[in-house]
């Protein structure tokens, strides 16, 4: 009898596995972005090492929910989303005049099983959800560029691109720049395979994620148009897509209608920037400043040039889609000033779809790629656990 | 997805954004949130007020505002030093006052000026009376301002020269990009005349117009 039963959990368990050996021999997206993401961590895991032998931080350590240290893993824009994790959104302005009104809910939400369920600290809730997060960009980006991965090697190199990105500490440090970029790119992907409803839920969880993100709903617009159904009259026209259009915003329009039932004003998150010294201006003169200002200015503002080139080129590789989308966050994202102009940029997948074309033509810039990437992601790492006020 | 339901569910996401639009169109907020979030006229949110008089002047490191100063304008954040006024938040700064202020006074401030402001003519206005002075070069200068017939003013105004540069356009190493002018740090308004006003010792360090 124990034996019987012996045998067949020994079956069920070979059963399993076979199941499991043939869905990932089916979908190497899937091993491949495991492998890759779980080199990330542990590539951050040991640089981070070698920046607190430096600076004497911790890598999860937070003082407490009123305090947030600056040397830690989680900070900046993370202690903000904690706050939000931690209390909700501010019913009115802080004496500064700050509010947590910018960190859209999303995110904050995805941490709140690491924090209620798991009863794990705040800081950590947030970096796990942020690393969770990393593994569905990668895989999203390996379905994006799907048609250009024929072989594990070039899966690979593409999965790299997320999983290896120069501004990576940011998809380690509880910051809601890989849950956007996953979220992008499955919204992409699913417009692109036609499955309109679920690309607009996407977009909706997307502009629920960063107030950019409702400008998915343009791309989308150009991808539905770009299929010739709409010309040949209303009574064929697929209602999908137009369901998956107005979905496309709609997170970004009930975080408004929340905002205004609880503080009153619908635009609270983007007038609470004026705590930050922010305002809404021409993105150009920003630019032309960056661009004739002396270190760290010159290179954000080489790194918005090479976003715009690459939103061009995007353009003439038939992907206008993409290089709309990439001009007008790069833009909009720059209006605001030029403070974390670089992550925003090394974040969104139509940049990294770009390179992902650049360096599949031209192989050999691999090298350098991977040299910049490498390099620049680790001194990010070493700088960030140093406390510079320039990585937020 | 067809027929009714379809159509259901685009009038229900219409409404949503349109429900939307009517809350940015209707915003129910306070004249103080509008001043400094939306219009930036103010560079204060909330400011504490203390007890004070325009005798007693103000200081612009101390956190929140004297009696007699209802808001600033103009301004970047508070330094231990005191505060600059920043082209990039308004193009006039200044103080808006609490009460009307009348008849002859004497206008005492302390102040230093960033590179590009050095030499240069700036104005001070309170209601209707104008007045012209030279920016020295050197660093914390008090500056005495005779204004001889002031009525009702209730604002006082620096008017600095247009497009001031960026610290970062003057110094290449700065990362400052701020559109800086003056450094305030003391401001005091006496009634009468500098002359017979001013503390003894201190040098009217400009012309009076």
């Amino acid at each position: 009898m124990l034996l019987t039963i012996s045998d067949s959990t020994a079956a069920k368990r070979t059963t399993i596995l076979r199941a499991a050996g043939q869905t990932l021999q089916r979908y190497p997206q899937i091993w491949v972005a495991i492998v890759l993401w779980l080199a990330s961590n542990v590539f951050v895991t040991e640089l981070s090492k070698f920046a607190r032998w430096e600076g004497g931080s911790s890598y999860y350590r937070w003082e407490g929910s009123s305090s947030y240290s600056s040397v830690d893993l989680c900070q900046w824009d993370c202690g903000w989303y904690a706050r939000v994790l931690e209390s909700g959104y501010d019913k009115t302005p802080r004496v500064d005049g700050s509010a947590n009104w910018p960190f859209h809910p999303l995110f904050p939400l995805t941490a709140y099983p690491f924090h209620r369920w798991l009863k794990l600290s705040l800081p950590i809730s947030l970096v796990f959800a942020s690393k969770a997060a990393l593994l569905f960009a990668i895989y999203s980006f390996l379905l994006m560029v799907g048609h250009q991965t024929e072989t594990t090697a070039d899966r690979f190199m593409a999965g790299s691109l997320v999983a290896f990105n120069p501004y990576l500490v940011y998809a380690h440090a509880g910051y809601a720049e890989p849950l956007y970029f996953a979220l992008l790119t499955f919204a992409f992907y699913f417009a692109s395979r036609g499955r309109w409803i679920a690309s607009g839920i996407t977009g909706a969880f997307l502009s629920a994620t960063r107030m950019i993100g409702f400008l998915f709903s343009l791309s989308y617009a150009m991808m539905s148009l770009r299929e010739p159904d709409w010309r040949t009259g209303w009574r064929k026209y697929d209602l999908n897509k137009l369901i998956g259009l107005l979905l496309c915003p709609l997170g970004t329009a009930i975080y408004m209608l929340y905002m205004y039932h609880h503080t009153g004003d619908a635009l609270g998150q983007v007038h609470s920037q004026a705590a930050w010294g922010k305002s809404p201006g021409n993105p150009f003169p920003i630019l032309w400043q960056c661009l004739a200002g002396h270190h760290w200015l010159r290179v954000w503002g080489a790194m918005v040039v090479a976003a715009l080139v690459a939103s061009a080129w995007l353009f003439k590789l038939r992907k206008p889609e993409l290089g709309v989308y990439l001009a007008l966050s790069v833009l909009i994202s720059l209006s605001g000033g030029y403070f974390a102009i670089s992550r925003y940029i090394w974040w969104q997948p139509p940049f990294l779809y770009a390179i992902h074309c650049a360096l599949k033509r031209h192989a050999a810039w691999w090298v350098i790629y991977a040299a910049f990437a490498a390099g620049m992601a680790s001194f990010m790492i070493v700088e960030w656990f140093s406390g510079h006020s320039f990585v937020v | 997805m067809k027929g009714l339901l379809g159509w259901s569910i685009v009038a229900a996401l219409a409404g949503v954004y349109l429900a939307a639009f009517f809350a940015v169109l209707h915003p129910k907020i306070s004249p103080a949130y509008k001043s400094y979030y939306i219009d930036r006229t103010s560079s204060d949110w909330n400011p504490e007020h203390y007890p004070g008089t325009p005798e007693q002047g103000i200081n612009f490191s101390r956190k929140g505002l004297p009696d007699w100063v209802h808001s600033t304008y103009g301004f970047s954040v508070r330094e231990d030093g005191g505060r600059w006024t920043d082209g990039d938040v308004a193009r006039t700064p200044g103080l808006a006052f609490t009460l009307r202020l009348n008849g002859p006074l004497c206008l005492e401030f302390t102040a230093s000026p960033a590179p590009s402001l050095i030499g240069k003519t700036i104005a001070v206005q309170m209601g209707n009376e104008t007045k012209t002075l030279q920016v020295l070069p050197k660093g914390s200068t008090e500056y005495l301002v005779q204004f001889t017939q002031v009525q009702g003013a209730d604002r006082l105004n620096f008017l600095l020269p247009e497009r001031l540069p960026r610290e970062s356009e003057v110094d290449r190493g700065s990362g400052d990009t701020r559109r800086l002018g003056l450094e305030l740090i003391k401001l005091r308004v006496l009634p009468g005349n500098c002359a017979t006003t001013a503390p003894k010792g201190v040098a009217t360090s400009t012309a009076v117009q």
